[in-house]
């Protein structure tokens, strides 16, 4: 579709003119470290954090989210619906990665049997204006997974670096309508090529992939094997790897209130909590750390192909950097790999 | 620092050669840069695997009580021993089964600390001397380390084992001048500007529980936020749900934390732990002259009751 | 898998909403066991409406809110066949089911279902039925009972034999049910205690014995076994080496569960969820997956 080119110096106003008509979220400061966050000026970005602290994903599922409020007395039960969304979102600065993460997502709220509609109503109102990865980081391995520095699945338009001026690609016809205004030229033969030569940087400076039909094929072989022990072992079973992994997006139910009024919420959860799947009877079915760890990677590298055809890992490697012990996403999957 | 790595190595080989103990847990090289990673070592040929250097941020005390059929050896610094002998004290480990290898401390450093200070993604990292010198692709920066500790390492009272079976290295000087430093300078803000700084650091928290889980004084088996009958805290990332289990942790601690300063360096958020917990300490401190983890056999102060002691409205 | 049926949902600008539930109102509340531990609930749609939309299948489930406790999962105990309201039998165990038990007749209560897949009852057709219950698991059993033996449905399957324990007589659950079954000619029921008690005179032992003594013959029938785990561990054997294969044999399982319909990722053993794709599943299904249950 569409190619511009938009000068950087031209480029705040854009974002400027989007902060107008839409609640944005971008990379951005909070505290000590760059976190995708909802932004105010154009001047909050940071525009070479390739991985932010937490994903952008709670902003289509948030973190703790109310279904409904309800009211009960003797003879009425009120309920009130929180699903309805009124403002249309962009998320800016979105790094392919994290895009993919979303459309995994896609696909297990918004399936024909039963839509989420919590989820899908702010997803259908979430414009993806991404960025490619001109210097992925050495923890970076979305090849690894079906990504790339420079993939465009997802977005509506989508940012190359090229030195001087981005070039802006528009992918969808939201793309395209947003793609105008003051600063947008004809991308030049020499953009298009300039924007070539950075994707074929960005690749070269990837790990050679992983294949993930054989790990998802040694994963089948393995419930039983020693090698979660290993992993286990040092694990702390804190929720760092699911909570801020970027795909990952298992929920809790809770009511909150009393017995006559209050809120139906849900949370984020993590299989790697013993409680997430304790049963009331006392008995759990996934009782210690080597089925939690277990459950983590299965679903992910297996489950998941099984049941959406996708992987459930982007290859952000915010579980790599984040990890308080160390235990490196990357090196387990090189040694599934590798396993008989 | 090398020599101490070495001398570390040769112990966990000879306890395990002479089957003295089952498992040695030490630290080995990190897979990234500014990192060690926490490993658990059961043949002597792997004792090659560990090592020692300013990363090894994790206070291995965590992993003693989950382990009850072995005998095991433990690469313990300072605060890993403090939190030991508060485990003994409280009944949670057996002194006999853990073999203490004791490894004065010279200070972890704050691999964030490192990484912000660098102009881009840190790819190598060394020690030469005081000094850690990180190289990325087009850089390479200088830092001393005593400017680039965990704050809890910069208070440290205790950098040296407090108790082991074998000490490795020589003793260090203490250096922090003041532990409760950085405490006081948020109790000198006025009490709202206080207030708003909890309520922030506590807004981030996202419910991971790594400060739990790396604690090795959260041992319950149900943590009081899991609880469901009744509920004690609210669920969701509310300013209720985490001042609540924020504030709820710390007092769970009060006289128990040893200062290790492992649920902040855990922490993805980068929440001030160490202030949180650091106050408490300081008021045990200031209230009954305590410190957690000393002396074995000394009860920490809310453990005990006499019948004659004070209280609030009787003092 | 069995295909699901479609669930009514409560709309908002005419999407259905899957997490909204229906109003219940609890019609009457029925203490099921001596140690009071189980209750019945008959629970009636507060809307006329939505008991229209409401199409269920043995073996499915719902969510009940108590509000301000939560939801929590029960299989449906009362059949399709059976007019008026839907049944639960609720053992008192957590949050929910002791705020349930804690309720009275009159009150409100939230519903979402039907979930999850239900018995193969297609498979069923034209063969022989045999059903295996163990304490308090038998709810979904007497819905599949209650189904087979309509009268509309009765001709279209063919032996049922029901093999049904307790530890003691006063645990039984559906005791009128159960006599009236006894009385029929076209079931045959046996029923079991762990020990003698005064008064009884049906068998005495564990389920898989009664399973072994009764014998039940393989050939052209299908097997439906639900109970406390140890009781399918040592019954499962025994249907073995009655002839049973794996593909006869279904069971249906309990998880803890949140969202009922595959998303919120709890209740899963290896790619399956127990709630979208389960509870039932063939002992085929069950032997190639983790034991995560």
């Amino acid at each position: 579709m569409t190619k511009k080119r938009i000068a950087k110096e031209h480029i705040n106003a854009f974002l400027a003119r989007l902060l107008e008509d839409y609640i944005v979220y971008a990379p951005a400061e909070e505290a000590n470290y760059v976190t995708f966050r909802q932004i105010t000026a154009p001047e909050e970005v940071v525009w070479d954090c390739l991985v932010t602290r937490k994903p952008p994903k709670d902003v289509v599922f948030p973190q703790t989210e109310t279904l409904f409020t309800y009211t009960k007395d003797a003879d009425v039960l009120r309920l009130q619906s929180m699903e309805a969304v009124e403002k249309e979102r962009i998320l800016w600065g979105v790094r392919p990665c994290d895009a993919q993460a979303m459309l995994i997502q896609d696909a297990v709220f918004d399936t024909p049997e039963d839509r989420d509609v919590y989820y899908t109503n702010k997803r259908e109102k979430t414009w993806l204006i991404g960025i490619g990865c001109n210097q992925p980081l050495s923890t970076c391995f979305c090849t690894s997974v079906g990504g790339g520095p420079f993939k465009k699945d997802g977005m509506d338009l989508f940012l190359t670096d090229i030195g001087e001026a981005y070039l802006a690609e528009a992918l969808t016809a939201k793309g395209k309508r947003l793609l105008h205004g003051r600063g947008f030229r004809r991308a030049t033969k020499a953009d298009l090529k300039a924007s070539d030569a950075a994707e074929q940087t960005a690749l070269q400076r990837l790990p050679a992939p992983m294949s993930m039909d054989i790990i998802k094929q040694h994963l089948d072989g393995m419930m039983d094997s020693p090698f979660w022990d290993e992993i286990q072992a040092t694990c702390l079973g804190c929720g760092i790897c699911t909570l801020l992994c970027p795909v990952c997006y298992c929920f809790d139910i809770v009511d909150e209130g009393t017995t006559t009024c209050g809120q139906r919420v849900r949370n984020w959860d993590t299989c790697q909590y013993s409680i997430y799947t304790l049963e009331a009877s006392g008995h759990n079915p996934r009782p210690g750390g080597r089925q939690r760890v277990r459950q983590r990677l299965m679903h992910k590298f297996n489950y998941h192909l099984v049941n959406q055809n996708l992987v459930g890992c982007v290859g952000c490697g915010r579980c790599v950097q984040l990890c308080p012990v160390n235990i490196d996403l990357r090196q387990l999957l090189a040694e599934i790999g590798a396993a008989e | 620092m090398q020599e101490l790595a070495e001398a570390i190595r040769e112990e966990g080989k000879r306890l395990l050669e002479s089957g003295e103990v089952d498992l040695v847990i030490g630290f080995t090289v990190g897979t990234l840069p500014l990192r060690a990673a926490p490993v658990f070592v059961r043949r002597a040929e792997d004792a090659e695997q560990l090592v020692w250097n300013s990363f090894c941020e994790n206070n291995l005390a965590v992993y003693l009580r989950d382990i009850r059929d072995k005998r095991i050896a433990v690469v313990a610094k300072g605060c890993d021993t403090r939190a030991i002998v508060a485990l003994i004290n409280e009944h949670q480990l057996d002194r006999d089964k853990i073999h203490i290898i004791g490894v004065p401390c010279h200070g972890m450093v704050d691999r964030r600390t490192v990484a912000r200070r660098a102009p881009g993604q840190v790819l190598a990292v060394r020690e030469e001397g005081e000094e850690i010198v990180a190289e990325g692709e087009s850089f390479s920066i200088r830092l001393p380390r005593s400017k680039a500790l965990y704050r809890s390492c910069a208070a440290c009272t205790h950098p040296n084992p407090v108790i082991y079976d074998i000490l490795l290295g020589e003793e260090v000087a203490v250096w922090a001048e003041d532990p409760y430093a950085h405490v006081r300078e948020i109790e000198l803000k006025p009490a709202a500007e206080r207030a708003a700084y909890f309520a922030t650091e506590a807004q981030r928290c996202i419910r991971c529980y790594a400060c739990r889980q790396a604690c090795p004084m959260c041992y319950c088996e149900e943590c009081f936020v899991d609880h469901t009958t009744p509920r004690w805290i609210e669920s969701g990332v509310t300013p209720a749900g985490l001042q609540g289990w924020q504030i709820g942790r710390a007092y769970h601690l009060t006289g128990r934390c040893v200062a290790c300063g492992a649920c902040e360096r855990s922490c993805p958020m980068e929440i001030d732990l160490v202030y949180l917990n650091g106050k408490l300490r300081k008021e045990v401190w200031e209230l009954y002259g305590f410190q957690t983890g000393l002396i074995v056999g000394e009860l920490p102060p809310l453990a005990v009751f006499q019948p004659d002691e004070g209280s609030d409205s009787t003092p | 898998m069995t295909t699901r049926t479609q669930s009514p949902k409560i709309s908002v600008n005419s999407v259905p909403n899957p997490y909204l539930p229906l109003p219940m109102r609890i019609e009457r509340i029925h203490v099921e066991t001596d140690d009071e531990m189980l209750k019945t609930f008959d629970l009636a749609f507060a809307r006329e409406e939505d008991a229209a939309g409401f199409d269920f299948r043995p073996g499915q489930f719902c969510e009940i809110s108590v509000f301000g406790k939560g939801e929590a999962p029960f299989g449906i105990a009362s059949s399709p066949t059976e007019t008026g309201p839907l049944r639960f039998t609720v053992n008192k165990v957590g949050v929910v089911t002791t705020a349930l038990h804690n309720m009275n007749e009159g009150e409100l209560v939230g519903l979402r279902g039907p979930l999850g897949n239900g018995y193969p009852l297609e498979q069923f057709e034209g063969h022989n039925v045999v059903i295996v219950g163990g304490g308090f698991a038998f709810t979904t059993l007497r819905s599949l009972t209650h189904y087979l033996l309509d009268p509309g449905n009765r001709s279209r399957f063919g032996e049922i034999i029901i093999i049904y324990g307790a530890r003691r007589p006063g645990l039984l659950l559906y005791k009128e049910d159960l006599a009236a079954w006894e009385r029929r000619e076209d079931i045959s029921v046996h029923l079991t205690i762990d020990r003698e008690a005064p008064g009884w005179t049906k068998h005495v032992g564990f389920v898989p014995d009664v399973v072994e003594r009764v014998a039940p013959s393989a050939e052209s029938t299908y097997a439906v076994i639900v109970g406390p785990p140890v009781m399918i561990r040592f019954t499962l054997p025994k249907l073995r080496a009655l002839g049973f294969p794996p593909e006869q044999v279904f069971s249906s399982l309990e998880r803890r569960m949140k969202c009922g319909i595959g998303k919120c990722g709890r209740c899963n053993i290896g790619p399956y969820y127990v709630c979208k794709d389960g509870p039932v599943f063939s002992l085929a299904q069950l032997e190639s997956l983790p034991q995560e249950y």
